[in-house]
């Protein structure tokens, strides 16, 4: 049985004028007690996907739990509920960024624990698997920096001012971080026999 | 569609991340839940508290003394107020 408050937890337009995410994030900061659940439902694929794209499987749940326990901290002091998702993004940035500190100082057994990837999700196919490790193999080679970018510009599709925000870098670093970034990725992909 | 070919590679074959453990949300939701603070962290300044309030309440009586034209005051009240006879109640 489904807690009648359960199911419309994004309250409607009617009721508040706000974007339903930012009416949700509201909700938490006024201490509703269901709020941060659907808050973590609502944001944790895309938190959770961000992660993995820059830091691998590992440490993924751990890098997940930083990253929500750091917003329910911080989410009293959030004045500006229109910039959350830039907030929200610097806050999983600054998570990766602190783990790939932690993995570059023990780098000799992460190299082996980043080899195994236990919970892969089943690829439809054997090429589409191939594909999507040389990805994954390609950002790898990437300079942290580039990485970033060109994972929140490229699979995250966020604008290059949201990134250049979120990074507290000019856009026309982004831009040439991008540019740089393609370049390395095209490269790698073009070795491995890819046509682009 | 984006007209970089790379680009639509990136988004058609980017990785997927695992599914998280069943009990992460459980995990995440019980860390942000709030605790009750263990006695320890309230325990102290109640007891100080209630020890200076005692100790401020006994110290005021033992300093207040009324003065001489507090005492007269007071006599003449009772004086005034006495409504019982002038002898004594005889002892039982």
């Amino acid at each position: 049985m489904v807690p009648a408050a359960c199911v419309n937890p994004i309250p409607t337009q009617a009721e508040t004028p706000l974007h339903p995410d930012l009416a949700l994030v509201q909700r938490c900061q006024q201490g509703d007690p269901e709020g941060f659940r659907w808050l973590y439902r609502r944001f944790q694929p895309r938190v959770r996907g961000t992660l993995y794209r820059l830091c691998g499987a590992v440490a993924l749940d751990d890098l997940t739990q930083e990253v929500f326990m750091r917003v329910w901290r911080g989410l009293p002091r959030l004045r500006q509920l229109d910039i959350f998702n830039t907030w929200l993004y610097r806050i999983t940035l600054n998570v990766a960024t602190d783990y790939r500190r932690q993995c570059a100082q023990k780098r000799t057994q992460m190299e082996t624990l980043t080899q195994t990837s236990p919970d892969r999700v089943p690829a439809p196919d054997l090429m589409h698997l191939h594909y999507e490790e040389l990805v994954r193999q390609g950002l790898e080679t990437l300079s942290f920096e580039h990485r970033t970018v060109l994972v929140l510009h490229d699979l995250e599709s966020l604008p290059q001012k949201e990134i250049s925000e979120i990074l507290r870098i000019p856009v026309g670093t982004v831009k040439s971080r991008l540019f740089h970034a393609r370049a390395a990725l095209r490269r790698h992909l073009e070795q491995q026999g890819v046509t682009l | 569609m984006n007209p970089d070919p790379l680009v639509n590679f990136l988004q058609q074959y980017a990785p997927t991340a695992p599914p998280p453990s069943p009990g992460l949300e459980a995990r995440i939701l019980n860390a942000t839940r709030p605790q009750p603070r263990p006695v320890w962290h309230w325990f102290p300044p109640a007891l100080a508290v209630a020890g200076l309030s005692l100790w401020l309440g006994v110290a005021s009586a033992h300093l207040w003394q009324p003065s001489p034209a507090q005492v007269a005051e007071m006599e003449a009240w009772v004086e005034a107020n006495w409504h019982g006879g002038d002898e004594l109640l005889p002892l039982p």
